[in-house]
């Protein structure tokens, strides 16, 4: 077996995250939030058909009303526990991850991942297999939404512009083969601009990677040229990363994503950033250009909206592309991102490259090294052993700062790999070191 | 030790209690051992009316798709629809979510093969084989199959039956009837049938969303119809009829309130059918009454025998090209329908007698010879029953050895068989009243100075 177990979500090959499985988290959950209605959604991998299934069997069997949204992003599953009485939910989706895995991730009443805390006690009852088991007359009941979709309604209504735009605005938006076009259509309305769906059909599994990445913006930064379009938006399969494409279909790196959020924001009204210690130094500069601090957590969106909420800060996100602004929701979420960036285009009427041109391209490296699946905790201490200078230890790895460069080293959340992050102009080098070392 | 009585995994299906022992992950398992079983294709699902169907459905569309087999889900549907379905649509199987005539807080499933039967004998032992070793088929490609949704099998059962029965013979008597389907599938389809013959149709219990529990007991037996039977007493109704949660068994009420039983019933439903039919074959079972043996040879055909079992009876009427046939729990079976008991064929069977004759439905059994069936029953373990029977077999050399033993002389017979689901011994025995009872009581007595 090689499911991985983190509170970012229960990921797994499609044949490893089996209906029994899945049933099992799935009671370990309606144990855990006790009485109420759970609301489901997913993206469009096939192997979510099945999984949705066992779901609803497992959170039904326990006792839960399921709600079933169908296939809708997370960040939309996210606002709607935050705009509910809902007691929890699940989204099937692996996000960036190739279309081979899937992961089930659970969300809390007010549409945040659960914390470290609530995870603990989470896994506990599933580890202990105690769950709440229901005779035939206390079972829980199961229905569709599509039928009276209104809260989807309201997120998109909560995502219009005021104003008429200046000019006509058109975008290219590749969904990564995660949801279907009503979405984009809606926020298109919402918006007020026209919106080109790519990779965006519901069956559609093509072999394309969703990671938000240079390297996977390419068609989408050519057809943003051939339409002649104002820029690209390039989403994982969840909607919960995004990176921008500008309109020469150039694609800006996705470290970029936050810093753009952050001064987008700020130049409206203060607040604090947080974002995790693997992510590019980019946002200092914004943060310190209006004064504020910026707050470094774990990696993973339970540990940036955990600090967003304990700091009162309304920014967050990572570099991996995904912000979250914490008065409108507490998910990642990429559809406030484009409206944000939608709006202030129009308002100070600048083109994409107009904002890309305020930043530098970070410095920055990111790879991945194999490791044997049963070393990786004890190479990780033996790689932080070889560095002297300042250390901080993560939950999955290291962080050393070098003063004007850092690394960051972190076991992976799907294979047996370390995932090496680093900005500075010599930090190929120290990555070259830690490659020797391993081998 | 403590017998598990709350589970039953057997080669006509598994039985549990929702919350207890029918768990989430047991119908998984059962559904990806079938699904190993009958290797690919599409599979038809259904449901009766019990609260905790569609919890269990989940289990199975997710054990289906992750096995790469693409469900058609029927949604609630008789068990013989869903039989009859299967075979029309040429599928490759079906599974049916039911606990049949058990309580409510039961369920279960039954698994049909593609020819639209419950499985084989030897096929059930192949399932529950691949069960235990729990090696089923996973999946190695990344594709999995949409559930396809029907929500108009009933249709196909339906047709099948217009064609054995004069329809527009029955509508010009525009029968009262009065059902008691028991909060089970007959609700939602008995009145689509019966409608359609004419009958102006009143049911004991309206379908009524708010309460899903069973109104009584889901088997159609007569200790649980004291309602129907009270209605037709105070009303106006030409017959009434009984079935149990998934509609494979029927019970007839006559006119004046009178519950028939599941033996009476079968002789019923199967007279006029068996009057017009060129002499052949029927099958029952070795504990169904003389009374049908007696209407089959009455109008030239012959009669055999089969082990009790749906599936048993099923198999040698195949064998035998049998015209009919069925089993005295109310289980009606006519080949030209389908191989399956059908309460559904049942009722239209026996409107088309009552039309045909001209006459009530306790006339027609006025004629049908009188004898009294009593049975009892002997606690003993499964290795007891079988040392009782290989003694009783010494004493009756020419017994019929089928299925236990059943003895036959020109007045009386009697059938000696240990249960398939229970530690008991069944003993069954038909004769005139005032008789019977006597040599029921020695035989039991035997039996038990014999287990001593």
């Amino acid at each position: 077996m090689s499911i991985k177990l983190s509170i970012s979500g229960i990921r797994g090959q499609f044949h490893e995250l089996t209906p029994n499985r899945v049933t099992q988290f799935a009671q370990a959950f309606s144990t855990y939030i006790g009485r109420g209605s759970v609301i489901i959604g997913s993206d469009a991998r096939p192997s979510g058909k099945f999984i949705r299934e066992a779901l609803i069997a497992g959170l039904t069997s326990s006792g839960s009303q399921v709600l079933d949204y169908g296939i809708l992003p997370t960040p939309i599953l996210q606002w709607i526990l935050k705009n509910s009485s809902y007691s929890g939910g699940v989204s099937i989706t692996a996000g960036h991850n190739t279309f081979d895995w899937n992961c089930l991730i659970f969300l809390s009443a007010d549409g945040s991942y659960l914390n470290h805390l609530e995870g603990l006690e989470f896994f506990n009852i599933y580890h202990s297999g105690n769950f709440t088991k229901k005779s035939f007359d206390k079972l829980g009941k199961y229905s569709m939404y599509s039928p009276h979709r209104e809260f989807i309604d309201s997120y998109f209504q909560s995502l219009q512009l005021k104003t008429e735009p200046r000019k006509p605005w058109k975008f290219v938006l590749d969904c990564s083969n995660g949801f279907g076009p009503e979405i984009v259509e809606q926020l298109s309305r919402s918006l007020k601009v026209k919106m080109i769906p790519i990779f965006c059909g519901k069956d559609g599994f093509t072999a394309k990677d969703p990671e938000p990445t240079i390297r996977n913006a390419n068609l989408l930064g050519t057809i943003v040229r051939e339409t002649d379009s104002s820029g690209g938006f390039l989403l994982n399969s969840d909607a919960s990363r995004v990176l921008v494409v500008d309109e020469t279909g150039l694609p800006l790196s996705e470290e970029l994503t936050l810093p753009i959020f952050s001064m987008i924001l700020l130049e409206e009204h203060k607040s604090d950033i947080v974002t995790n210690y693997s992510t590019s130094r980019s946002v200092d500069q914004v943060a310190k250009k209006f004064g504020v601090r910026v707050f470094r957590t774990d990696v993973g969106q339970p540990f940036v909206v955990q600090s967003v909420k304990n700091t009162k800060a309304f920014i967050g996100g990572e570099g991996s592309g995904s912000v979250v602004y914490s008065p409108f929701s507490l998910g990642f979420d990429s559809f406030i991102f484009i409206k944000k960036m939608v709006e202030y285009l129009d308002k100070k009427n600048l083109s994409v490259s107009d904002i890309s041109h305020r930043f530098s391209t970070p410095d920055i490296y990111k790879e991945t090294i194999h490791f044997p699946p049963d070393k990786i905790y004890s190479l990780l201490e033996k790689i932080g052993d070889l560095f002297q200078e300042d250390k901080i230890r993560l939950k999955d790895g290291f962080y050393i700062d070098f003063g004007e460069e850092w690394l960051c080293i972190r076991a992976s959340a799907t294979v047996s790999m370390v995932r090496v992050i680093g900005e500075g102009s010599s930090i190929a080098h120290r990555i070259a070191r830690i490659k020797e070392m391993v081998e | 030790m403590k017998r598990i009585e709350n589970i039953r995994i057997g080669i006509s299906g598994t039985r549990g209690i929702v919350g207890e022992t029918l768990s989430p992950e047991l119908v998984v398992n059962l559904t990806c051992a079938f699904s190993t079983l009958i290797g690919g294709g599409k599979v038809a699902v259904a449901t009766d009316t019990r609260v905790s169907g569609d919890v269990v459905k989940h289990s199975v569309l997710s054990a289906l798709i992750f096995s790469g087999i693409t469900p058609v889900d029927t949604f609630t549907l008789p068990t013989p629809s869903l039989e009859i379905y299967v075979k029309e649509k040429k599928l490759n199987g079906g599974i049916i979510i039911t606990a049949s005539h058990n309580p409510e807080e039961w369920n279960g499933l039954k698994f049909v093969d593609n020819r639209g039967l419950f499985l084989s004998p030897f096929a059930a032992l192949n399932l529950i084989d691949i069960y235990y070793q729990g090696s089923f088929k996973i999946p190695t490609e990344n594709k999995f199959p949409d559930v396809e949704i029907e929500k108009e099998a009933f249709k196909v059962h339906k047709e099948k039956i217009l064609k054995i029965v004069d329809v527009e013979r029955i509508r010009k008597k525009h029968f009262k009837v009065l059902v008691d389907a028991g909060g089970g599938v007959g609700t939602r389809f008995d009145r689509e049938l019966l409608e359609y013959l004419g009958c102006r149709v009143k049911m004991v219990y309206e379908e009524d969303d708010s309460n899903e529990r069973f109104p009584r007991n889901p088997e159609p037996i007569a200790e649980n119809l004291s309602k129907a039977s009270e209605m037709i007493q105070n009303g106006d109704y030409d017959i009434g009829f009984a079935q149990d949660s998934d509609g494979d068994r029927l019970c007839i009420l006559d006119e004046s309130g009178r519950v028939f039983g599941g033996e009476l019933t079968l002789a019923a439903a199967l007279y006029g059918y068996l009057a017009k039919q060129k002499a052949g074959k029927i099958v029952i079972n070795l504990s169904t009454s003389r009374v049908t043996e007696y209407l089959a040879k009455r109008f030239g055909h012959s009669v055999s025998k089969s082990p009790v079992g749906e599936i048993n009876v099923v198999e040698q009427m195949i064998k035998e090209g049998a015209v009919a046939g069925g089993e005295g729990n109310g289980g009606v079976i006519i080949p030209q329908v389908h191989h399956c008991r059908d309460s559904f064929t049942g009722m239209a069977l026996v409107l088309d007698s009552m039309a045909a004759d001209d006459k009530k439905i306790s006339q027609i059994t006025a004629e049908f010879p009188q004898f009294k069936m009593v049975s009892s029953k002997i606690p003993l373990s499964m290795t007891g029953a079988h040392r009782i029977i290989s003694l009783l077999k010494e004493e009756y050399p020419n017994g019929n050895t089928q299925d236990g033993l059943r003895v036959d002389t020109p007045c009386y017979w009697f059938h000696v068989r240990p249960s398939n689901t229970e530690p008991i011994l069944r003993i069954v025995a038909e004769g005139n009243e005032g008789e019977i009872e006597t040599i029921l009581s020695q035989l039991t007595d035997k039996i038990k100075k014999m287990s001593r």
